[in-house]
């Protein structure tokens, strides 16, 4: 469906969306072109809105932990070790250090994860789809690990309010350690690829480029701000779980093009694998977890954690109850995608889906209610039938 | 994690005295900013809170954001409840290992606030949600087109303050009390 604007009769508004041309994730996006040419670019969020801030506000801490960690299916941990961290904080607490290694640890799988997830879909996006199947296999080798040291493949739980819920075994370790011997040969294949295959290379070299002056203006954050040699990583700025014990090397590029976004998380994949297994030789020894009273004194934090897409920051504010007074999340993708569209003005319309996945775009996060447009269709529950229908099963089973 | 935040008996009122000293990059924005601070409080040595006066917004936004000090991290409303009647809005500013955060407050029933994005353009997307979600009207904000909310959401009704009651509720009164 394309309209024709009205100022002039070479333009069209081409909408693209709520499915989204790069991820499997809804958003809406308009493309006003000129021929083939980008002139102007709007999106529309909301589509995975689920009003998680205010569901917390009407929760206790531990509950607010197990609903913040899905906001995302992707990097979970960060959004349930941000909430434990603000509440350890706000409680005048510290977590032991065990417990800091591994939020640590996971921190690290998870981002392996979640690169590897992006090399696909990147990859996807550009015609290459063997390189999206050979990373979505070794995805996997992460995601047995996850499973066995946490029971489950995305949303771990590993968090509990003053530390850890779980503990890594001499076996768990050894696992561990072999499969990030096997991502560390993968990724450093996958480096080559990604820089030398001359195909790729047409789709991701010199395009959307973003100058170092353009992304501080914008407030890019992550690996998107890495590869314009913007030197901005939480964990070596403001090092928090055990990255003070466990330091990290930044990683960054110069281009600013695709190119450098592909390498830059290509090799953080080497860094990650290099500090999963330091961490996991040199676990601290220790508690789990330190007591937290139930009722937080009243005060603010601000929490900032480096996710898999970038600086995750979360307000948090207390109020002498176990309830939380306010939570107020800020996650990578918002300025990142207020960076992107900008950039893909002047760019082919064919080249948008590519820089859009170029920033790792991650929706649920960014949204945080879902809507039913029809009420009349049969499979379709109101709130209140879905409402009552919990009720009378929870009633049903005692 | 703040290392003076070790006794758990110890109250917001003992945590913002100015005796710590700040870290110091943090420190070179509580200068840049103390002529147009009203108060400041610290939360051990990376967290500062500046308040400021409605009119003094962009130029304390400018202080931080122009002199290459930090870049805006996001805008926090807190609504106080009706009982106050205040809007808090909090910027926060990522300067250096430490956060540095503007506040300013608005009256509930004309919550108007300008626009940063003068200095920050990428803060309209902050707005938006402010404007939607709080129904704060951010005067002059280059988009004030909805972001998140749905077309067919109601007018002038917000969703995240704190006497907003979703419709299920509203059509049962009787179910709050049956948690599930």
């Amino acid at each position: 469906m394309a309209e024709i604007s009205s100022d002039n009769g070479r333009k069209f508004t081409i909408p693209i969306g709520p499915q989204h041309p790069a991820l499997k994730e809804p958003g809406h996006f308009e493309f006003v072109v000129d021929g083939e040419v980008i002139q102007e670019a709007s999106v529309k969020l909301g589509y995975a809105h689920r009003g998680i801030e205010k569901i917390v506000e009407d929760r206790n801490y531990t509950q607010a932990m197990y609903i913040l960690e899905r906001v995302c299916g992707i990097c979970s941990h960060v959004h349930a070790s941000a909430l434990a961290m603000g509440a350890e904080q706000l409680a005048g607490v510290e977590a032991p250090p065990r417990a800091r290694a591994i939020r640590t640890l996971v921190y690290e799988l998870e981002r392996i994860h979640s690169h590897l997830l992006w090399l696909g879909v990147a990859a996807h996006e550009a015609g290459f789809e063997a390189l999206f199947m050979y990373s979505w296999r070794d995805r996997e080798t992460i995601m047995d690990i996850l499973e066995e040291i946490s029971g489950s493949r995305v949303h771990y739980s590993v968090n509990a309010i003053g530390g850890v819920r779980i503990d890594i075994s001499a076996e768990s370790a050894q696992n561990i350690l072999k499969a990030v011997d096997f991502l560390e040969e993968r990724s450093k294949h996958y480096l080559n690829v990604v820089s030398s295959d001359r195909v790729f290379l047409q789709r991701s070299r010199g395009i959307g480029v973003m100058s170092p002056e353009e992304g501080n203006r914008w407030g890019v954050v992550g690996p998107v701000a890495r590869a314009s040699g913007i030197k901005r990583d939480v964990r070596v700025d403001a090092p928090y779980a055990a990255y003070d014990i466990f330091p990290v090397t930044m990683i960054t590029a110069s281009e600013g093009d695709l190119e450098a976004r592909f390498t830059v998380r290509v090799r953080e994949l080497l860094e990650s694998t290099r500090l999963v297994r330091e961490v996991v030789k040199n676990l601290p020894e220790g508690e789990l977890t330190t007591k937290v009273k139930r009722k937080i004194p009243p005060a603010e934090t601000v929490v900032r954690i480096e996710a898999p897409r970038g600086e995750l920051m979360y307000y948090m504010k207390s109020n002498g109850t176990d309830q939380p007074e306010r939570i107020h999340g800020r996650t990578p993708t918002i300025p990142n995608m207020a960076s992107v569209l900008h950039l893909t003005i002047g760019h082919q319309l064919a080249d948008a889906p590519m820089i859009l996945a170029g920033i790792d775009p991650c929706f649920s996060c960014n949204d945080r209610a879902v809507v039913l447009k029809s009420q009349s269709h049969s499979d379709l529950w109101s709130w209140d039938q879905l409402r009552q229908y919990g009720i009378d099963r929870y009633h049903g089973r005692t | 994690m703040p290392e003076d935040a070790k006794n758990t008996e110890e109250t917001t009122e003992e945590l913002v005295e100015e005796t710590v000293a700040l870290i110091p990059q943090v420190e070179a924005a509580r200068e840049v900013l103390e002529p147009l601070s009203t108060s400041t409080t610290a939360s051990g040595t990376k967290l500062l809170y500046v308040a400021v006066s409605l009119d003094q917004l962009n130029e304390a936004t400018e202080a931080i954001v122009g002199s290459g000090l930090g870049y805006l991290i996001s805008i926090t409303p807190v609504d106080l409840g009706v009982e106050e009647n205040q809007f808090e809005v909090l910027y926060h500013f990522g300067v250096g290992p430490g956060v540095v955060t503007i506040r300013i407050t608005i009256p509930r029933d004309e919550p108007v606030i300008p626009s940063v994005c003068e200095q920050v353009p990428s803060a309209t997307y902050y707005e938006r949600e402010l404007m939607e979600m709080f129904g704060i009207d951010v005067t002059d904000t280059p988009n004030r087109t909805r972001l998140y909310l749905p077309d067919q959401w109601p007018q002038g009704i917000y969703p995240m303050r704190k006497d907003y009651v979703p419709r299920s509720e509203r059509q049962l009164p009787e179910s709050k009390k049956d948690k599930v």
